[in-house]
């Protein structure tokens, strides 16, 4: 089992990558250059939906940590869906993420989303 | 009459080159089903596969080609521990003195790196290194309850 990735940007501002089978070793090249793609054209907020995505090795957080690094650098949000048992394990163990930034339903996620959304239109106000 | 302790043993060789990781796996994976083992720990021990493999490939025999790069792995299974024992040529390299990533510093002001041994030594129960010869020899020590 090999890594598949879905990218879905219709939604102005939000990149989701969904990916799906084992972000290991052999596999973490082939994202980091869909997810530096997919960073060039700026996102404010990059989700990415680990549902489907069933192994992680230190390769694969080294991805994941590096495109958090582009987005948070120009105060985007870097955002983690629905984690599986495996990745959640690794993730803990090298406090990789952040847990605020960690969502386990889309609907949760949808909601944070909003929020944020609400800020910038609120702060856009007040100036 | 005293139950013998079921145990197997197995070996693989590999070359460090694009295959390395999915052969290993391939032999691991084939060896722990015929023990039953449940999908996280396999999981757990192929983590620690990949990450101590990798880290011999990437450091050990950084600069040496591919077909250079000779790993000879060996598993003792028993009831209830399986033992892994990675062999190499390359540079000295003792994980146990490897210094633990700070993992209290955020994740952006972390250096990316240090992770994979880390995760190696939380995951196993046991951890030997020693050099003879010019080879290291790392063995790592899994708990497995059958």
């Amino acid at each position: 089992m090999s890594l598949e990735i879905t990218v879905d940007d219709t939604q102005a501002g939000t990149s989701k990558v969904a990916l799906s089978g084992r972000l290991d070793t052999d596999t973490a090249s082939e994202l980091e250059e869909r997810l530096e793609a997919e960073l060039a054209r700026a996102p404010q907020r990059l989700v990415m939906d680990l549902g489907e995505l069933h192994y992680i090795s230190s390769a694969g957080i080294r991805a994941l940590l590096r495109a958090r690094k582009m987005v948070t650098a120009r105060n985007g949000h870097f955002l983690i869906l629905n984690p599986q048992p495996q990745v959640k394990q690794v993730f803990r163990i090298v406090k990789a993420m952040p847990l605020q930034e960690i969502f386990t339903s889309s609907e949760d996620l949808d909601e944070y989303l909003d929020t944020i959304q609400q800020q910038v239109l609120d702060d856009r106000d007040d100036t | 009459m005293m139950q013998q302790l079921r145990q197997r043993e197995a070996k693989i060789e590999l070359k460090g080159d694009s295959t390395a990781l999915r052969r290993a796996r391939t032999w691991l994976d084939g060896l722990v089903a015929v023990h039953g083992v449940g999908d996280t720990l396999k999981a757990e021990l192929e983590l620690v596969l990949e990450e101590a493999l990798v880290n011999i490939i990437q450091h050990g025999y950084a600069g040496s080609r591919p077909g250079e790069q000779l790993i000879q792995l060996r598993a003792v299974l028993t009831d209830d521990e399986l033992m892994l024992e990675f062999r190499d040529h390359g540079i000295q390299f003792n994980p146990l003195e490897c210094d633990d990533p700070n993992l209290d510093v955020a994740p952006d002001e972390r250096a990316i790196g240090g992770l994979g041994i880390y995760l190696i030594k939380q995951l196993v129960d046991g951890l030997e290194y020693v050099r003879h010869d010019g080879v290291n020899h790392l063995r790592v020590h899994k708990k497995i309850n059958l």
